[in-house]
């Protein structure tokens, strides 16, 4: 099996700790403000976020529900072709997972209600060992993550909702990533559109980070740390998963500014990881 | 981007039956399958024995291994619309697996396949057109070779291909007070190009399994990705 699980439990190491941040260029930075995220961590019951000047109301939670099914195939592959050569048991299993959630978030003035679902599916190729030690042995052979949300901004003008869709496909057949600290090639993407405008939303994969005290340092492989948005070719918010950090672009009006704080909010708010590993 | 972008003028309809012992049959918009039947062939697969196989074993580990193994899956049925026929559709799958292993040499392309034969051929005939048989070839649809899994259906100069791919598609009916209509996910499906354009989906998968059609798609072509989309649907897995 790859190191993706190393490289994840790396990360989710360097998450919980927070003792790195993301380093933000500081050609945006300058003219963007930061705002870190409160209420993300902690009591979940009746949870709210805030940043800067938006405030989440109540987070209004549905059921979050994984089913683990023996499906149709997508297809043979080397290693299951080998175990049959061999004679060793094996299964095909699907894992889903869904997730839904609703709230709505103001900035003092406007408000906007926020509809998201998230679905993640995962086949794995199960070998089952026959060893109490080494038990069953799942690899991944594809996934398919997606996120949506509908945006309705609760103002007169420029009412039209908005749709977010943020996809992670992964499929083990297709992957070329080779050595240890290559992280699964993977075709990712998202949009937020109103059907006139069009927010694009590049997940961020960076290998610069910065330390609590300030120092810059590199890391050995680039770790998935939150989403770029933008509006034709300018970045015009960042949203840092893993400082917990959002940071908008200042020079725009209050209704994007709305938009894109509930974009950021949907993103921070996801419970499945589409890291398909 | 390689995934096409969401296209909101596919309409999502559930598609329910099959994998229930206790409704076999395929519901899904107002189409519904019936009388489905399958030879008693379609039930086995028939191997070679192999005398090169026994002997080269070394405790328990093969040295070399061919494995030749042959399973069709032979069926017919119906497809109704508000309760009125709309097609009859014949199907023959075969495959023929041939592959080879050899402990101590580099495997060739005999190992990934490249021998098998994995062909599905459907004739499906219209009841409001009974003249024109529309003929069905796909190849791969079992996934044993290193291949796209796709197929082409065809009468005259009319031609639909179909194709194993992900696509991003809407998780509900368009409905303008439900807010939730504009979700979408990501799914493993069928697509169907007609004139270049996607016009229809149907799920890979079982679970939560669904068919998607573009609004104001002609009915001789609705209908007769309805008879595919099931016919995909109720096929069986050939590769043991």
């Amino acid at each position: 099996m790859k190191p993706i699980a190393s490289i994840v439990i790396v990360i989710a190491t360097a998450a919980s700790c927070t003792t790195i941040k993301m380093a933000v260029p500081e050609q945006f930075s300058r003219n963007a403000t930061q705002m870190p995220v409160k209420g993300l961590s902690g009591w979940a019951i009746h949870q709210r976020a805030s940043f800067g000047n938006y405030a989440t109301s109540t987070i209004k939670k549905g059921w979050n529900t994984t089913s683990s099914t023996i499906d149709r195939s997508s297809g043979v592959n080397t290693e299951e072709r080998l175990l049959k050569v061999f004679n060793i048991n094996q299964e095909n299993n699907t894992v889903n997972q869904k997730n839904k959630y609703q709230f709505s978030i103001n900035d003092g003035n406007i408000t906007a209600d926020i509809f998201c679902m998230e679905k993640s599916t995962r086949e794995e190729l199960v070998v089952k060992t026959n060893s109490q030690i080494l038990g069953d042995i799942g690899r991944l052979r594809n996934s398919q993550y997606s996120f949506s949300a509908a945006i309705l901004p609760q103002t007169v003008k420029n009412d039209e909702p908005w749709q977010v869709v943020l996809y992670s496909i992964y499929d083990a057949a297709k992957d070329t990533a080779r050595r240890i600290f290559d992280l699964p090639n993977k075709e990712e993407g998202g949009y937020a559109t109103n059907g006139k405008e069009t927010i694009t939303i590049r997940p961020l994969r960076i290998k610069n980070v910065t330390t609590k005290n300030g120092k810059e340092g590199v890391m050995p492989f680039r770790i998935p740390t939150g989403y770029e948005l933008r509006i034709e070719d300018g970045v015009v918010a960042i949203v840092d998963t893993f400082g917990k950090n959002v940071w908008i672009y200042n020079d725009l009006d209050a209704q994007t500014k709305l938009i894109l704080a509930s974009i950021a909010s949907s993103l921070l708010l996801k419970k499945i990881s589409d890291y398909g590993v | 981007m390689s995934i096409p972008a969401l296209d909101m003028h596919l309409q999502p309809y559930r598609m329910i039956g099959h994998d229930n012992p206790l409704r076999r049959n395929l519901s899904f918009d107002n189409y519904k399958t019936r009388g489905i039947h399958r030879t008693i062939g379609s039930y086995f697969s028939f191997g070679n024995f192999s005398i090169a196989n026994e002997i080269l074993v070394v405790e328990g580990v093969p040295l070399y291994k061919r494995d030749k193994m042959r399973a069709r899956d032979v069926f017919r049925f119906e497809l109704d619309r508000d309760d009125t026929l709309v097609s009859v559709t014949e199907c023959k799958a075969i495959l023929r697996k041939d592959e080879t292993f050899r402990l101590f040499k580099e495997q060739d392309s005999s190992f990934y396949g490249a021998r098998n034969t994995d062909l599905l051929e459907a004739r499906i005939r219209l009841s409001g057109d009974t003249a024109h048989i529309w003929q069905v070839l796909a190849g791969n649809l079992n996934g044993s070779k290193e291949e796209e899994q796709k197929g082409v259906i065809r009468n005259g100069g009319q031609e639909i291909r179909f194709v194993k791919t992900v696509l991003l598609l809407r998780e509900k009916a368009v409905d303008k007070t439900d807010i939730q209509s504009l979700m979408a996910t990501a799914n493993i499906v069928y697509s169907f190009t007609c004139n270049e354009a996607i016009v229809a989906a149907v799920s890979y998968r079982a679970t939560g399994r669904k068919i998607w059609f573009k609004e104001k798609l002609d009915e001789t072509t609705k209908n007769v990705i309805a008879s595919v989309a099931s016919l995909l649907t109720l096929r069986r897995d050939l590769y043991y």
